[in-house]
């Protein structure tokens, strides 16, 4: 039995002298990959746009930037719809440092619906450095703490992207932006799009409210931006409008301006060949809806810069 | 509670931490307890129809055992396999059943709506129903005799490692080891110990990572082509596989930690030659149960080819209904029948007829069981037997390579692929051990690299969020 009780012990040194080794190899290799959400935040960008893939598809920040003379950066994160990934994100943000303005591409999921708070996994890199990324990652489960106690668990399932793209030397030319090709099949699209439904989250909304607070305890103005679907049957119509009902409610509390394309229905997006699928455009159409925002956003950007109302709590939870 | 959960590694430390320092007096009541803690965390309520099944058993391998005429003795076997079955067919198949009749009433014209009870199946049902069953049988055929101890049998239906999904105990094979004085062994342990994360880089590290894919598919069988549907089934015949032998790796650690061997469930199935050879290698423990107690029973090999054929039709029909409810895996279960049967008539009509120099390399043969199986799967894993008649039509008439679909993030098809390709290697090597060579080197460095590169990969690349082992569900 002291055999193995001394084995167990020795074992365990070893394991936790590989995972401090393999984290810190991790620790150093990420700011050198695409991976890194702060990747764009070293550039100082006076624009940021957060969102989910609607943000990444759709906001081409060169073309953002040439059209506002200004720096942007695109931080959309396929996947991340949930407001507690963009509230972190916000923080990181504001402590690299804060923004102009942040345009936040919102949908039905920003305060309703269900969503897989797994994805959320994306921020574990970051959680030791930013008390608003910990306060988020530790609702992805009640034994995240545990997990934490690993320096290499933070990068489960992107070690290997990390590698392939030290080793690609991969660059971020576009901005963070990321281009979507082809164009919409309307008689094989036949995937209806999700919807998120009109019953809000208070969770979703409380960190919706603290993204917003955090953002402008900091300066910047937040304006929230509903980027074109392609128009479907009138039941998906219906649901949109549902959606923008919740939207504008929670946003017009924290009196957030909004902009919603979706329900502008403007003749430029009626067309499918400015579409990849029904909830995603393609290049091409990315690049004329961004030049429509980018001129949207300008009387936004020469308002003057919110007061610091409420400062950000020291812990970074979202109370 | 999960075998992947944080909640097991917690029980599991609770429960055979102070396993060896207790007297052995309190180790089967300590096991016993425990075990129904595991059990109950569930829906606490299931055990009772445990403890019914156990005590009529228990009465009824008594009164066996007392003797009788053979008349008696049937009536009492009767009222064992009533109770066990009963409860089975009322948890498991009542609503299938009633349904499919109602179904087919329909469409002769007879409208009848019966009452269905869409209760919730209890966990591991199907499992220990089969225990209990070889229980009283053996007492009846006299291969064991009747438990005095009520608690004993108890353990024997509940002893937690093996509960939920097996292996399934024959009472002669596992109740001496549960009496028998269990010393600490650093050695047993230790095998134990790496046999369980074995199990926990196959579920954590393969089988939810080829779920992410294979779920992508089969959730929409209708949006994808013939390439996507057989690759989604290629990953699926190892997701499973993982999945399952994961559940038995852990549960045979576990036992093996304690002093106790459980019977093994899978050999490399995917390197068998031919159907008998993959039935001997897969589920090993559900096999031989039906070998035991409904193909030997039904006459075996013994009246010749054509009823030898027709019971392994009705043994694998049987099967399938084990397996689930549902009609995919009725016709799970006939084609396996069909696979077998049609390998026997090729083994009796041709193969004798066959010069060997003409017959097909091992690879070949290899390959071929592994394709069939394969195929044999999709019907296993769709949701309807028409998803699966749309997933075979996609393959054969609709392949579309440049269609195929490489998943929402490619990068879990690569991990997927990654561990795949560990675990076939690992397989390879092992040469049928208790668990892989990989860990088995003399030098211990070397030896405890493994563990740790293992246990590595587990945290790098482990799906920390997956789901239940697939055959909870049955």
């Amino acid at each position: 039995m002291r055999r193995f009780v001394l084995s167990c012990l020795a074992f365990a040194a070893l394991l936790w002298a590989a995972d401090r080794l393999t984290g810190a190899a991790l620790d150093r290799l990420l700011p050198h990959t695409t991976t890194d959400l702060r990747r764009g935040m070293r550039r100082h960008p006076e624009v940021a746009v957060l969102g989910s893939s609607r943000a990444l598809y759709h906001y081409a920040a060169d073309t953002l930037e040439r059209r506002l003379g200004m720096r942007a950066h695109n931080f959309g994160v396929a996947g991340q719809r949930s407001p507690l990934f963009h509230r972190a994100v916000a923080a990181m943000l504001v402590a690299e440092h804060p923004p102009r303005l942040a345009v936040l591409e919102v949908d039905g999921f920003t305060v309703a619906g269900d969503d897989d708070l797994s994805h959320l996994s994306v921020l574990l890199p970051y959680w030791r450095r930013y008390p608003a990324v910990k306060d988020v990652v530790l609702r992805r489960s009640r034994w995240e703490r545990v997990k934490l106690l690993s320096r290499a668990y933070p990068y489960n399932s992107l070690a290997l992207n990390m590698v392939v793209q030290r080793l690609r030397r991969s660059t971020d030319p576009r901005l963070g932006f990321q281009a979507l090709h082809g164009r919409l099949d309307l008689r094989a699209e036949v995937v209806a799009s999700e919807v998120a439904g009109a019953r809000l989250d208070p969770l979703k909304v409380r960190y919706l409210g603290c993204l917003v607070r955090g953002l402008r305890a900091h300066g910047v103005r937040v304006v929230a931006v509903r980027s074109p679907s392609f128009p479907a049957s009138p039941a998906e119509r219906s649901a949109a409008d549902a959606e923008h009902r919740a939207l504008a409610g929670v946003l017009g509390e924290l009196e957030v301006p909004f902009i919603d394309f979706t329900t502008a229905d403007l003749p430029e997006f009626r067309d499918p060949r400015f579409f990849r699928d029904r909830a995603h455009l393609n290049e091409e159409g990315a690049t004329r809806f961004t030049r429509i925002v980018a001129d949207s956003l300008r009387p936004w950007l020469a308002a003057p810069a919110p007061a610091a109302a409420v400062p950000a709590t020291e812990d970074g939870a979202c109370r | 509670m999960l075998f992947n959960s944080f909640e097991f590694v917690l029980f599991f430390l609770l429960v055979v931490g102070p396993f060896f320092a207790l007297p052995q007096a309190w180790r089967k009541p300590w096991l016993l307890g425990w075990s129904a803690v595991f059990y109950m965390a569930w829906i606490p309520i299931a055990i009772l129809l445990i403890l019914f099944s156990t005590t009529i058993d228990y009465f009824v391998a008594r009164a066996l055992d007392r003797g009788g005429t053979p008349a008696r003795r049937k009536w009492w076997l009767a009222l064992s396999l009533i109770t066990n079955f009963g409860v089975l067919f009322v948890f498991k198949y009542y609503d299938f059943f009633i349904g499919s009749a109602a179904s087919i009433g329909r469409l002769t014209g007879v409208g009848f709506e019966p009452p269905l009870l869409h209760l919730v199946l209890p966990i591991g049902i199907s499992f220990y129903t089969f225990e209990a069953v070889s229980y009283t049988v053996d007492v009846y055929r006299g291969k064991y005799p009747a438990e005095r101890s009520y608690a004993r049998l108890l353990l024997f239906i509940l002893y937690f490692p093996k509960l939920i999904a097996g292996p399934i105990e024959r009472a002669g094979h596992l109740i001496p080891q549960l009496e028998a004085k269990a010393r600490f062994d650093y050695a047993r342990v230790r095998d134990g110990l790496v046999q369980i994360l074995w199990g926990f880089f196959k579920k954590l590290v393969v089988a939810d990572r080829l779920a992410l894919y294979v779920d992508g598919v089969y959730d929409h069988p209708t949006h994808h082509v013939g390439s996507t549907a057989l690759l989604a089934t290629v990953f699926f015949a190892f997701q499973i596989y993982c999945d399952f032998s994961a559940y038995s790796d852990i549960a045979i650690g576990t036992a093996r930690v304690m002093g106790i061997d459980l019977l093994r469930n899978f050999r490399r199935p995917y390197f068998a030659v031919g159907f008998r050879d993959f039935w001997s290698r897969w589920h090993i423990t559900l096999s031989t149960w039906f070998r035991d107690y409904v193909y030997q029973p039904l006459g075996g090999n013994r009246h010749g080819f054509w009823r030898t054929n027709r019971n392994v039709l009705l043994v694998f029909l049987v099967s399938g209904v084990w397996h689930g409810a549902s009609w995919t895996f009725v016709l799970w279960g006939m084609a396996h029948g069909c696979l077998l049967v049609s390998e026997n008539l090729w083994d009796r009509f041709v193969s004798p007829r066959v010069p060997s120099r003409l017959s097909a390399p091992l690879w070949l043969r290899r390959a071929g069981t592994f394709a069939a199986v394969m195929l044999a799967w999709v019907l296993f894993r769709a949701d309807s037997v028409g998803d699966a008649a749309h997933l075979y039509a996609q393959m054969f008439t609709n392949f579309d390579l440049g269609g195929l679909y490489l998943g929402a993030d490619v990068r879990h098809t690569a991990y997927a692929l990654f561990g795949v390709a560990v675990v076939w290697g690992v397989e390879r090597l092992s040469e049928g051990g208790i668990y892989p060579r990989l860990f088995a080197p003399r030098l211990k460095p070397v030896r405890w690299l493994a563990y740790a590169s293992v246990v590595m990969l587990i945290v790098l690349i482990g799906v920390f969020d997956g789901g239940q082992f697939i055959y909870f569900q049955f």
